[in-house]
């Protein structure tokens, strides 16, 4: 009876994992390439603005470069004041705040100068790719709603894999690519998929738990009458911390950089050597009598947690009124989060990320693979829902990185100084981004089994004309990015060339498999390991 | 696939996976997000404990969806449930 049970259970699981895949591969596709791109967005930021492609500063001095400028940025009367010095993949101050009009701002300051940077106007990585990676670009909370389900979805198909694969850990050492593209694409399918199992659970469980008060603004609400911020406010320090304004102009904040030795003195002593330092320094109450100062690590260097850490001083005395840390269980939170949000200063642990995110995209797209290698056995190629899902993988697959490399190259082809009337450049790089991606899924529906090989080609062709135009646009070619130290140009150039030759190669090999030789040719199976 | 499942009873399957799970889980948040005050925790630590619990309940509840042998009992228990907890939570905030 167990026995019969647990083999309608894989049953219905079985269905479950291939229909819920395929119907979500395409969404889950987008978001795993595009956060995997975000992995390394802030060196994407460098690509794609070329202005910041600075060589590592040593110590700034807040005081000296960002106070006395305090008057040019003009900021709004008891609004608040971010600024953050140099850090090891962001080589400018970054400072943000509210204008007059009520208008937020973000700008870079040259960490030599203190001037303002004229960044090439691009949202690129921390601004796409990032937002991509969770609203899809669509309007509204739309985006985040399909994430979100799609996640959900993705924790489901995680669950529902282990329970089909009971042999999982013998399938992990199984990959036969000589056997049929059929078999060969299970095999990788299961590969990549236990290769990072735990990290293809727990990103979608901690993309969830980083959004909950949109996914349930109910629930989260109830104990806050309905304000399903509520929960934010009250673990992110800033209400805990906060004083009210008194209405009164005050003298102006003249030293900031005394304040941050000190918090990074308390967090020294409290932690040892390894201790994280200080990221953001906000002035709240700006211009008012009652305005203060909180010096907070957000980002740690050598944590994985994110979250505030704070410290709130009076400019004036320089002394701590107050301090903000997290309790037990929002402290394991934080260290959730962290772990999707990779803030850590940590390369080769960045690079896993980067790889396993890799690895989710292989595994969607060799599902896809099986899938449609799958009904192509059964002789039913040529029907409707086959050719819908195949149109469907390479629009989605190839189509998205055919899209993004279209997004570097008019990223460097569009002028700086571009000037259309009601249209700013940031929009433009986004309008070729998805002008490519349509162009991929109309290729992609008209030719059928084709669209695969010439797509790949395709992105070998892109990412060296991407390459190219970076070298003829910026003079960052190899030796001088080489000369002038600028390694994330260099490597940022040397990885799409990487993924161009995959592409090529993977191109190769559909030309060598002629059509229809993988549903000829002999397959060994035993019923029990076959999914569908 | 269970025997007598056909494409009508796969989609109301997956339709009380991913509606039943997410009305199940908004409840369970939200039950479990008021009583934990009850036993001394902060407010927010409750939520956040909540939360991360119900995520997880989300995927067992669908898993349960698709694989339960006995739709109609699955199907009540889970909505039961969910209206027991979306009513009841309510009546526990602490003023």
């Amino acid at each position: 009876m167990a026995k019969l049970i647990s083999k309608q259970f894989r049953e219905s699981l079985t269905w479950f994992h291939t229909w819920l895949g395929i119907g979500l591969a395409a969404v889950l596709f987008a978001v795993f390439w595009t956060g995997t791109l975000t992995v390394f967005d802030k060196e994407i930021d460098q690509w794609m603005k070329p202005e910041l492609r600075i060589a590592q500063p040593g110590p700034v001095s807040l005081d000296q470069l960002v106070l006395p400028k305090l008057s040019e940025f003009d900021p709004a009367r008891e609004s608040e004041f971010w600024m953050s010095a140099p850090r090891d993949r962001i080589p400018a101050i970054r400072v943000l705040y509210e204008d007059q009009d009520g208008e937020s701002h973000e700008a870079m300051l040259d960490p030599r100068s203190g001037e303002v940077l004229d960044l090439t106007d691009s949202h690129a990585g921390s601004d796409f790719f990032f937002r991509f990676h969770f609203m899809l670009h669509m309007p509204g909370i739309i985006g985040y709603i399909v994430v979100g389900l799609a996640a959900v979805g993705m924790m489901a198909l995680v669950v529902s894999g282990i329970f089909i694969h009971r042999k999982i850990i013998q399938e992990f050492f199984t990959f036969r690519p000589q056997k049929s593209r059929r078999r060969s694409s299970l095999d990788f399918h299961n590969l990549t998929a236990v290769i990072a199992l735990p990290f293809h659970f727990l990103l979608p469980l901690s993309g969830l738990f980083i959004f909950a008060s949109i996914y349930f603004p109910w629930s989260l609400g109830l104990p806050y009458d309905g304000n399903a911020r509520g929960l934010n406010a009250e673990t992110s320090g800033y209400e805990y911390l906060a004083v009210p304004a008194a209405g009164q102009p005050g003298p102006p904040v003249e030293r900031i950089d005394a304040l941050v030795s000190t918090a990074d003195g308390i967090w020294l002593a409290e932690e040892g050597k390894r201790s994280s330092r200080a990221d953001w320094i906000g002035i709240f109450n700006y211009g008012d009598k009652n305005s203060y100062v909180i010096v907070e690590r957000y980002y740690p260097d050598n944590r994985v947690s994110i979250g505030p850490d704070q410290f709130s001083f009076d400019p004036t005395t320089q002394e701590i009124t107050n301090r903000f840390s997290p309790e037990p269980v929002h402290a394991a939170m934080n260290w959730l989060e962290g772990l999707h949000w990779v803030q850590f200063d940590h390369w080769p642990l960045r690079w896993l990320y980067f790889f396993a995110g890799l690895s989710g995209c292989a595994m969607i797209g060799s599902g896809m693979v099986f899938w449609m290698q799958a009904r192509i056995k059964k002789g039913t190629e040529d029907s409707v829902s086959v050719r819908v899902v195949r149109a469907m993988s390479v629009g989605a697959i190839t189509g998205i990185i055919i899209a993004s490399l279209g997004f570097f190259i008019g990223n460097r082809l569009i002028p700086k100084e571009i000037d259309i009337t009601g249209v700013h450049r940031h929009d433009l790089e986004i309008w070729v981004f998805f002008l490519f991606w349509a162009l991929s899924c109309v290729h992609a529906a008209l030719r059928g089994r084709e669209a695969w090989k010439e797509q790949n080609m395709a992105i070998m062709v892109l990412a060296v004309v991407t390459v190219v135009l970076n070298w003829v646009t910026t003079g960052h070619h190899p030796v001088a990015a080489v000369s002038e130290s600028l390694w994330v140009v260099l490597i940022m150039d040397v990885m799409i060339l990487a993924g161009g030759i995959v592409a090529w190669w993977v191109a190769l090999k559909m030309r060598d498999a002629s059509p229809g030789t993988a549903a000829l040719r002999p397959v060994i199976d035993s019923p029990n390991r076959s999914p569908n | 696939m269970l025997t007598n499942d056909n494409t009508v009873t796969r989609s109301i399957r997956l339709l009380i996976a991913v509606v039943g799970g997410y009305l199940f889980t908004d409840g369970f948040i939200g039950l479990i997000g008021v009583s934990l005050p009850y036993l001394g925790w902060a407010q927010s630590e409750a939520l956040n404990l909540a939360i991360l619990l119900g995520l997880l309940a989300y995927v067992i509840i669908m898993i349960w969806a698709i694989s339960t042998v006995r739709l109609l009992f699955t199907t009540v228990a889970i909505f039961a449930s969910s209206a027991a907890m979306i009513y009841g939570a309510p009546l526990l905030v602490q003023a």
